[in-house]
Parts: structure tokens; C-alpha cells; sequence
């Protein structure tokens, strides 16, 4: 398969600091990926590698097949960009800006442009200066997609906006992206938003990909299971592939699973034990638990 | 159209009655494929009435278009919609389930929920008799 997004050993060192540390990314095409971490773990790096604003210390990026260094400008006119701080000019009015925005794109679509105003309910002669926050993310998203982008790439869209607009801006991206052929890469802290849009995700941590899968994948295999044993627990059981992390508490046991969930858990089920139940994971559980993880390395 | 007014965006409600929970361990295609089946056989989605495109439904809850292409793959394998190109996609007729797996899994799972209840077999029958009663009093109603 031809990735919409794909890096090799992505690096990258500023002053000495290791920011980025080889990453793998591949991102499928016509997913919405959500690429999650905590603040400072490396995601705006990450996005502006991709989009060729930074030359990798190491390590090289594919975006829709463009080399993320040297063809960037190619591939700038394919990508939808929303920055997480909206620089606009803030003297100009929306519709000015929208005007100014065509300008640089060939497949500029001023009817969508026009849509997706009205859509929002942003008003075309309003200046930048007196807009919300909430609506700068939506004129940003707009002045994305107006030209029709096979890529839509999005630094922490949603963060900073209160539920209503946030809800309001996964609408519209979610309706205008569910054609096949637009994919979606967007970095966020906010969990409860990849869970609800992104049907593949990523997890940077400390400047390393620590995970990469399938939404349903993530869900159906990461999770917790409880069982206490009749029986001294089998060593060998204990160290199947995919049990990551192992407490302990007397006779009674708490693993968790990251991968080979059915396979463990029918072992586990044979086992003569007293107590077996595995406990449903949301993904602020399993981020939490990866992100515990790393301190811990440290 | 849906998208005039402000507050239209933020209701987890839509006009089909659907309500999406990310957070559940349940898969988001599986809840939306729940939510139909159930919908069509009580009555509240008569068969015949048009249900939103993959499009329309993926802004309205505010989710993955590929996840609502998935349930509506599901439903139509499963004779519940139909899609018909370039018209739409609708409730059908009545389901034609060829395959009965699925209910005979659920039938299992209620035996063995019983059987932790410590409800016999006759009482068993008895409650089933009484759920058949009242599920055909409401399709009537």
C-alpha cells in the first residue's frame, strides 16, 4: 500500500536536545489519524517535518508521495494546513483573507470557500482582529479546504475551543472529509475527540512513536485483565507476548495487555482460577498508561 | 437545512434518535448497527424510510465517515437497509436473515445468564412468553 503519510527514522535535535527520535510513521490513505501525546512530546516537530517547514536532523518524510524536503512546495499546494496558533492578518476582513488565500492555490474552489462561511456562520466583512478563537479554528479549517486538498493536516484544531465549538468543528470536518480520497492527520491532547473522529492513531511520547494501529485494534487488545489463580500462576503464561505490564498482589493478578488479547485471555479462561474479568480500557486509560510508562524509563 | 442554526451542531441527538458513546469498549460501527437493527424492528424506523447518507450521518454525530460506511455495509449484508445507487439508502422491507447465528449466540448468553440468576427453566419460559406479549403489544400500538 501506498501510505498517505510516510516517514523513516524521522529525527530531529534542536541544541542539542533530541526532540525527535526516530519515528515510523504510516499513515494510511482516506484515514483520519489521530496523533496524540502529551505537550512537549514532539507532535508540532513532527507536522512541521512533514510539511518541509523543518529540515530532519535525520531520518526522511513522505507526504502523498512528495519528498517532505525536496518537494515541499508541491506538496504544500496538495496539504490543507491549520497551524495551531492562526497567524492571520488581522487587519483584513474574512472575505479579503479568503481572496488572498486563492490566490496562491490552482484548484482553489470559491464556491466551497463560500459554503463553508456560511456553514460556520462566519461573516465575510467581519476583520480578523474581532473573531473568537473558536472561530479563527473554523476560518482556518476553511481556508484548508477551499482548495481542495488531498490532505488535510491539523495541529491541535480542537484545543483551546469550549465543547459547542469543538463539536461544531469535528462536524464539519468529519462531513466534508467522507470522501475516500482525503485523508486526515491531526495532533490533539484532547482523547475524548480522537476517540469520537480518528479511525487509526499514533502515540508520541518523549519524541518516540510508541504506538501505531487501528482504532478497533487499540480497543479490542489494549486492556486490563483481573484474575486471581487457584494455583501458583504458570510462569510461562505470564510471559506470553503482549502482556506488558504485570501487578501483583498476593494470589490475585493484574495484567496489562497490549496485544494477543484473545489468545491470553482463552489461556487465562483454562487456567483454573477464582476470579478472571477484563476490565474495558478507554483511551485516556491506555495514554495514561503509556505515558506512565515513559516516566518511568526515564 | 440542518447546519442554519447554531445549536443543531452540538445535540448528540439527531433527528434519527441515534446516540453515539466514543468512550464505550463497544466499536462505534457496532453501536450505529445496535441502534438501526433495534430502530427498524421496533417500528420507530418504519421499512421504507430513508436514512441519512454516509456523509450526512458521519457530520451529524460528529464521526468517522468510514466507521458509518462500515455499519451501513453491515446492515445491507444483513438485509436490514438497502441501498439503492444514486436514490439513497432505506429501511428494508424485512429483514431477510438467511443467517440465525447471532441469535442463536444471544439465546446462549441469556441461558447462561440465567443459569448465575438461578431462574429455572420454566420461569425462564415464562419471562420469555411475557417479553413476546408485550414486544407484539408495541408493535401494534
Amino acid at each position: 500500500m501506498d501510505f498517505a503519510i510516510e516517514t523513516q527514522g524521522l529525527s530531529k535535535v534542536f541544541n542539542g536536545r533530541h526532540v525527535l527520535k526516530g519515528i515510523d510513521l504510516q499513515v494510511p490513505p482516506g484515514s483520519i489519524f489521530g496523533f496524540i501525546g502529551p505537550n512537549g512530546a514532539g507532535k508540532t516537530t513532527t507536522i512541521r517535518l512533514l510539511l518541509g517547514l523543518l529540515q530532519p536532523s535525520s531520518g526522511q518524510a513522505k507526504v502523498l508521495g512528495l519528498n517532505s524536503q525536496s518537494e515541499s512546495i508541491q506538496l504544500r499546494s496538495k496539504v490543507g494546513y491549520v497551524a495551531e496558533e492562526n497567524h492571520f492578518y488581522p487587519w483584513m476582513k474574512v472575505e479579503e483573507l479568503v481572496r488572498f488565500n486563492a490566490g496562491f492555490y490552482p484548484r482553489w474552489d470559491q464556491e466551497r470557500a463560500r459554503k463553508l462561511l456560511e456553514m460556520f456562520d462566519l461573516q465575510p466583512g467581519v476583520k480578523v482582529r474581532e473573531l473568537s478563537k473558536g472561530m479563527r479554528a473554523q476560518l482556518g479549517l476553511t481556508l484548508a479546504l477551499a482548495h481542495r486538498p488531498q490532505m488535510l493536516i491539523l495541529d491541535e484544531p480542537t484545543s483551546g475551543l469550549d465543547p459547542v465549538w469543538r463539536r461544531k468543528f469535528l462536524q464539519i470536518l468529519t462531513q466534508e472529509t467522507a470522501d475516500d480520497e482525503t485523508t486526515v492527520f491531526f495532533s490533539s491532547h484532547i482523547l475524548s475527540d480522537v476517540e469520537r473522529v480518528a479511525d487509526w492513531l499514533g502515540i508520541l511520547i518523549n519524541g518516540k512513536l510508541r504506538a501505531m494501529r487501528s482504532m478497533e485494534d487499540f480497543k479490542y487488545n489494549e486492556r486490563v485483565v483481573r484474575v486471581v489463580f487457584q494455583h501458583p500462576a504458570p510462569e510461562s503464561l505470564l510471559a506470553t507476548d503482549g502482556i506488558k505490564s504485570i501487578q501483583r498482589q498476593g494470589s490475585g493478578y493484574l495484567l496489562t495487555i497490549t496485544e494477543n488479547f484473545d489468545e491470553i485471555y482463552r489461556t487465562l479462561e483454562r487456567t483454573p482460577h477464582f476470579v478472571l474479568e477484563a476490565v474495558e480500557q478507554d483511551l485516556e486509560g491506555v495514554f495514561l498508561d503509556y505515558a506512565g510508562e515513559e516516566e518511568n524509563d526515564v | 437545512m440542518y447546519y442554519r442554526t447554531n445549536t443543531a451542531y452540538t445535540r448528540e441527538v439527531v433527528d434519527l434518535r441515534l446516540f453515539i458513546n466514543p468512550r464505550a469498549a463497544l466499536p462505534i460501527y457496532q453501536q450505529l448497527v445496535d441502534q438501526i437493527k433495534s430502530a427498524a424492528a421496533s417500528g420507530l424506523f418504519p421499512p421504507g424510510s430513508k436514512l441519512p447518507s454516509v456523509r450526512e450521518l458521519a457530520g451529524q454525530l460528529a464521526i468517522n465517515a468510514n466507521t458509518v460506511a462500515r455499519a451501513y455495509s453491515i446492515l445491507e449484508d444483513q438485509g436490514v437497509i438497502l441501498r439503492k445507487q444514486g436514490v439513497g439508502t432505506f429501511v428494508a422491507e424485512r429483514s431477510v436473515h438467511k443467517d440465525i447465528s447471532p441469535l442463536k449466540q444471544a439465546l446462549n448468553q441469556l441461558l447462561v445468564e440465567a443459569y448465575h440468576l438461578q431462574v429455572t427453566p420454566e420461569e425462564l419460559e415464562k419471562l420469555f412468553q411475557e417479553a413476546l406479549k408485550r414486544w407484539n403489544k408495541r408493535k401494534e400500538e
